[in-house]
């Protein structure tokens, strides 16, 4: 794998996608019954489920907020998702996953609405195989959504790489772990809006913009997704109140 | 339901301006631009040019004048703490509410202490007076109070009997303040 060339002369990654092209994603919703809002979504090899419970009462009570709802998130990767089994206890990287998310989707949600309460949100990743973050975020606002939790805008996803000198969309594990440089990024899509900007690695000025133009046209390629997601399953739920 | 498909709203999709419409439920404005808050159906009332969204899911937490159902937890002389397990006319919840049922909030008519209307584990139906936790609660309309309750002193349920709940193995009445719509009656 490490003298293989991840993207041919002819602008094609190794997994066949072209520099600017998306792996297949497919959203789906509503699938746990004791989960006030849940949500799983397939972005290529990447299999992540999210579940949102609340919003209920804070506990410890010391930590509820006085004038909004406290967002609270847990990144967990499962113990087979990666390769080599990864310890099951929580990692370093699961604890800043699990903020930055937490910090991605608290500008979409009207905490203030739900003064002295918690909503939680569990995102599960079962399979991972690069932006997992992302996935994640954009599962996580749609399982939001299914909860009915309102909301002033969805939040969508992506991360741009560097991989031997080129910018390519959405970074899949190996380009990621072999490339120079990964930045994901997540943005309201109809407020175009950041809510989420990391860079790992280096990149020129000229690129860290055209980056993010690159970024911002995977994040609406996403949001199209997540959109198509909520309608099938509006017309899914409205065909069963039908039979019944 | 008609077969015709409904145009479906997501969070933050662009409804209108408000020169157009009035902004409905689930509705909030921006920079003069109508966006809705929550995904479902668009309901469009064109006759007071009044947008609005139907939730497909609601949040399930207490809010003022709901009727909740709860268990006393704790109980002293002056006031009691409730546990909120379910309110009515919502979905099921995902964790348990705090209430607090004060001795003045208990009956329309005077009651001396939290004992003679409610006792530990009772079940109870009360209105919700405040906006956040812990929920003041009362019980003074008539359908509101006890509508579940054990013998204090051998635990037998009690069945509500000629406007009193009576302990059929005890052979006594307890003073409670009995919802309408106890669950138990003599047959």
């Amino acid at each position: 794998m490490k003298n293989e060339k991840l993207i041919s002369d002819d602008g094609i990654r190794f997994d066949g996608r072209k520099i600017e092209e998306l792996r297949p994603i497919k959203f789906s919703l509503g699938m746990l019954k004791n989960a006030d809002g849940s949500a799983f979504v397939e972005w290529g090899k990447n299999k992540i489920l999210v579940g949102v419970m609340g919003p209920r009462e804070a506990h410890p009570k010391h930590l509820a907020l006085a004038d909004r709802c406290r967002i609270e998130v847990l990144y967990r990767m499962a113990t087979f998702s990666v390769g080599e089994r990864k310890s099951p206890a929580p990692a370093r990287r699961e604890h800043e996953l699990s903020k930055v998310i937490k910090e991605a989707l608290e500008p979409a949600i009207f905490v203030e609405m739900y003064p002295r309460t918690t909503i939680d949100i569990y995102v599960e990743v079962l399979q991972a195989d690069g932006s997992t973050r992302c996935a994640g975020i954009s599962a996580a606002a749609l399982a939001l959504a299914d909860a009915g939790i309102p909301m002033r805008d969805l939040v969508s996803s992506i991360a741009i790489g560097k991989v031997e000198g080129q910018l390519v969309v959405d970074v899949k594990d190996e380009e990621d772990k072999q490339g120079d440089s990964d930045m994901p990024l997540a943005i309201m899509p109809s407020k175009n809006a950041v809510t989420l900007l990391q860079m790992d690695g280096l990149l020129t000025h000229e690129e860290f913009i055209r980056s993010l133009e690159m970024a911002k046209k995977g994040c609406m390629e996403v949001y199209q997704r997540q959109k198509e997601a909520l309608q099938e399953h509006f017309q899914k739920s409205a065909n069963n109140d039908e039979e019944t | 339901m008609t077969n015709e498909k409904k145009k479906v709203a997501v969070p933050g999709e662009l409804l209108g301006v408000e020169e157009e419409y009035v902004p409905g439920n689930n509705v909030y404005v921006e920079d003069g631009e109508l966006y809705s808050n929550t995904y479902g159906a668009v309901d469009l009332d064109s006759q007071n040019k009044k947008i609005g969204v139907t939730a497909e899911n609601k949040v399930a937490i207490p809010e003022l004048g709901d009727i909740v159902e709860g268990v006393i937890a704790s109980a002293k002389e002056d006031s009691c703490s409730v546990t909120i397990v379910a309110i009515k006319g919502k979905k099921p919840l995902s964790g348990n509410f705090s209430g607090v049922l004060h001795v003045s909030q208990v009956a329309k008519s005077y009651v001396n202490t939290i004992f003679d209307a409610v006792n530990l584990n009772d079940r109870i139906l009360a209105k919700v007076m405040t906006s956040w936790a812990p929920y003041q609660l009362s019980t003074a309309d008539d359908d509101l109070g006890v509508i579940y309750a054990t013998c204090t002193r051998c635990g037998e349920e009690l069945v509500f009997k000629r406007g009193g709940l009576f302990c059929m193995r005890d052979k006594f009445f307890e003073r409670k303040k009995i919802s309408r719509s106890y669950l138990l009656k003599e047959v």
